[in-house]
């Protein structure tokens, strides 16, 4: 089974492996999440509200459904 | 160059790097600045003088890249492809933050292969120290091809060295692409050369623009392209390449990394008390506004009051004299007042946004609002509503998805701006006493007040939930958002944006007030024939009433008898079903400009006739409905037509920006018409209910 990044808990940290292709893979691309960064997710927001990650220094928030496209280990 | 043509140069830069704020700094102007991205919406010019040269500097939103995914980006985009353009920048100052570096230099690689001259502004060199982040300006020149100078935006530092570098002549050369594999390159090229266009990466954008020209879409389809798959591994590309120097450039000493945001996040997003502390945070604004600025208030009300009187018996009698101190003075008096109170939450709402909390609260409310056809970025227009709908509507440019927009900007308008703060206050004090409290430690008026705001945001959110099944659903709804470090506001910032706010406020407002002042003061001391022999006939009327009681019948007669008295007549069945006299009838059209007029019209077309001063207030109060012989302003009336005010659009600011944002008579014409009639029957059935 390959593990999404929306599937990790808080606190957790991880690389990207690769994203799977989606509308907004270039959109990921851009903001720096690209495989073989590394990141670490610092909250998720309650009711499957959105997910913050910090990755390579920077802040971002995304929704669920665009982590489920980041397959992560 | 031409001397009178000025050099024009452009900041350029991914969101909320302070482009603004560098603008401001060499332009000598105010514009707004905030720690959140999307702050500026729009093309700004400023103008500057280096040596004897003019120099045009244009503030641009930020922008991720240069394939643009909302209406701001849109148009950075536009302006930066144009090259025809008569006001194409002859220089590009691109900015990046010594904190981001990585990432801001991506779009960095993307305009450089436009083949625009650029100079590069590594800003917040301020933070960059403390943070333990070096950055060798001169090897990083080497490995871009262009200047590169360190700036603090906030302190002024390198912004002279900056200009320099700017001046200097240089040229710029198309360089070997570095966003596409080498096998794709030739098909690029064969259609580059068949669009005639200037350089290859102009090729790469236009064919994976979402917009495309038919020719376009028909080379796509004969070569079997995958465009999507280009953009993604540009991309990614270009990651590689930045990498490959960025080692060379940036040291970061760990150890002085500061933490603080992290740790304060682990609070303010906390899964409850997040939330709980946001709440807060409105509660506290709203109670601020009115502890505070009830001491202000009393001096302006004072001072106004002085100058009536002052003014009525240092001038000569007469007609001109009336006019001022029965017309302007009240109608100015009754929205200056207010200033106050809109300073406060200007205030207020400025340490929020320069403090970065602004961001937490998209991703706080992003759920939510996706529950009502919105996405967390609505929230920012929405608060920015409080204040005013005109700015808080083009605020919603930055919301990617065209629907998500669509119902924020029809929504916003619902929200309680600042221009409704003086209708409801005085009408709220004519149903509560002043002295009132709520568990005995909260004013119960500004309970009510807050009640009020409470009511606005619940009907927002009931349209917005209308307004989602009524609308087909667009595909690509997503939030992707860099979220800033939390910073301490910078109090020139803040105090810029509440002085310019406050200062559009006094300027719009007054000229619409005097204006109507003395339209309305005319209209109110003229008339036909029956108010011409208004004397003969009280006196006829009433031949035995003392001298003090029969000037007063004079004045009511007169005044319903005058021209505006009149209008006010052929008006009156349509609002008295919810329970307004002619009086306040005048009162809701004279205000349909602008809402703030309300409490000026009120004052002028009370205060005529009457001969001691009294504030609004007073005078409302004692004012006695013709037809039920019951105060004017009873409860079921004063609440029909807070909850008017509450949901009508009485701004002609609001219809004009919709009308720019949406480009559409369409939607304009239906923001204007459902809340129109979710005011009229909401009053109504409030005051039958209640009378
Ligand atoms: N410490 C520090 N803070 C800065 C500096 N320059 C700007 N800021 C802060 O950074 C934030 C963003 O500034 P803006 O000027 O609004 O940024 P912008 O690039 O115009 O943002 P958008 O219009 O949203 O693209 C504000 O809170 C500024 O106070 C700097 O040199 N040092
Ligand atoms: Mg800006």
């Amino acid at each position: 089974m390959e593990l999404r990044l929306c599937d990790l808990k808080v606190e957790k940290k991880g690389i990207v492996r690769y994203i799977q292709e989606n509308p907004v893979s270039s959109k990921l691309a851009e903001f720096g999440i690209l495989p073989g960064t590394t990141f670490s997710i610092l909250n998720k927001a309650p009711f499957h509200g959105p997910i913050f990650i910090l990755i390579e220094n920077n802040r971002i928030a995304l929704r669920r459904k665009e982590a489920a496209f980041i397959i992560v280990e | 160059m031409s001397s009178n043509t000025p050099f024009k140069i452009a900041l350029v830069g991914n969101p909320n790097l302070g482009k603004t704020t560098l603008f401001n700094r060499l332009c000598g102007l105010n514009q707004r600045t905030g720690n959140y991205p999307g702050v500026t919406i729009d093309k700004k010019k400023g103008f500057l003088k280096s040596g004897d040269k003019n120099v045009e500097v244009i503030d641009l939103p930020g922008i991720n890249s240069l394939f643009p995914s909302s209406k701001d980006e849109e148009l950075v985009v536009d302006y930066l492809l144009n090259t025809e353009n008569a006001e194409y920048p002859n220089k590009i100052v691109l900015i990046v933050s010594a904190l981001n570096l990585k990432r801001n230099l991506y779009l960095f690689e993307q305009i450089r292969d436009i083949n625009i001259p650029i100079v590069l502004a590594i800003n917040m060199a301020d933070l960059a120290e403390k943070r333990g982040v070096f950055i060798a300006e001169k090897a990083l020149e080497k490995e871009l091809g262009v200047p590169v100078v360190k700036i603090s935006a906030k302190k002024g530092t390198g912004v002279d060295a900056l200009i320099g570098r700017c001046m200097e002549t240089s040229v710029i050369e198309e360089r070997a692409p570095s966003y596409i594999e080498e096998e794709e390159l030739a098909v690029l090229e064969k259609y580059s050369a068949k669009e005639g266009l200037a350089n290859n990466y102009i090729g790469l954008l236009k064919l994976t623009t979402a917009a495309k020209s038919e020719a376009t879409q028909e080379f796509i389809t004969e070569n079997n392209l995958n465009v999507r798959k280009w953009k993604t591994n540009a991309s990614i590309l270009r990651y590689k390449r930045i990498n490959s120097y960025l080692d060379k450039v940036l040291t970061v000493d760990k150890s002085k990394a500061s933490d603080f945001t992290t740790k304060l996040d682990r609070v303010l997003l906390h899964p409850v008390f997040g939330y709980v502390i946001f709440i807060g945070v409105l509660l506290v604004i709203f109670q601020a506004i009115f502890w505070l600025a009830d001491f202000p208030m009393g001096w302006i009300e004072t001072a106004f009051e002085w100058l009536q009187s002052a003014a009525s018996a240092g001038l000569p009698e007469g007609y001109f004299s009336r006019l001022i101190t029965e017309g302007l003075i009240p109608g100015i008096g009754g929205v200056v007042i207010f200033v106050p109170q809109i300073t406060i939450l200007l205030f207020l709402f400025s340490l929020l946004e320069e403090s970065g909390y602004m961001s937490r609260i998209v991703y706080l409310t992003d759920r939510l609002m996706q529950g009502f056809g919105m996405s967390g970025k609505s929230i920012v227009p929405m608060i920015s509503g409080l204040a005013c709908a005109v700015p808080a509507i083009m605020a919603a440019r930055t919301i990617e998805n065209s629907r998500e927009r669509l119902i924020t900007i029809l929504v916003t308008p619902l929200l309680t701006c600042a221009a409704r703060i003086p209708v409801y206050v005085v009408v709220i004090a004519l149903i509560i006493p002043d002295d009132a409290t709520v568990f005995g430690i909260f004013n119960a008026q500004g309970i009510s007040l807050m009640g009020l705001y409470l009511l606005g945001v619940v009907m927002t959110f009931i349209v917005a939930f209308v307004l989602k099944y009524l609308l087909k659903p667009s595909y690509k709804s997503y939030l992707l958002m860099e979220v800033p470090e939390y910073l301490l506001p910078g109090m020139k910032n803040v105090l810029i944006r509440v002085w310019t706010n406050v200062k559009s406020f006094i300027w719009n407002a007054g000229k619409i007030i005097v204006a109507t002042a003395v339209i309305l003061f005319v209209l109110v001391t003229n008339g036909g024939d029956d108010f011409k022999n208004t004397e003969q006939y009280i006196t006829a009327q009433y031949p035995t009433v003392a001298a003090d009681e029969k000037n007063d019948l004079i004045a009511s007669y007169q005044t319903e008898n005058s021209y505006l008295g009149m209008l006010g007549k052929t008006i009156e069945p349509a609002i008295e079903p919810l329970g307004y006299d002619w009086k306040i009838g005048i009162a809701l059209i004279s205000s349909l400009a602008a809402r703030e007029v309300f409490v000026g019209t009120i004052s002028v077309i009370y205060a005529v006739g009457s001969e001691e001063e009294m504030n609004v207030r007073d005078r409302l109060k004692a004012e006695v409905n013709p037809h039920t012989g019951m105060p004017a302003f009873g409860l079921a009336t004063s609440i029909s037509l807070l909850l008017f005010y509450a949901f009508s659009l009485q701004c002609m600011s609001t219809v004009a920006v919709t009308y720019k944002e949406t480009k559409s008579v369409k939607w304009t014409a239906i923001q204007f018409g459902y809340m129109t009639v979710l005011a009229y029957f909401s009053a109504l059935i409030a005051y039958q209910l209640l009378k």
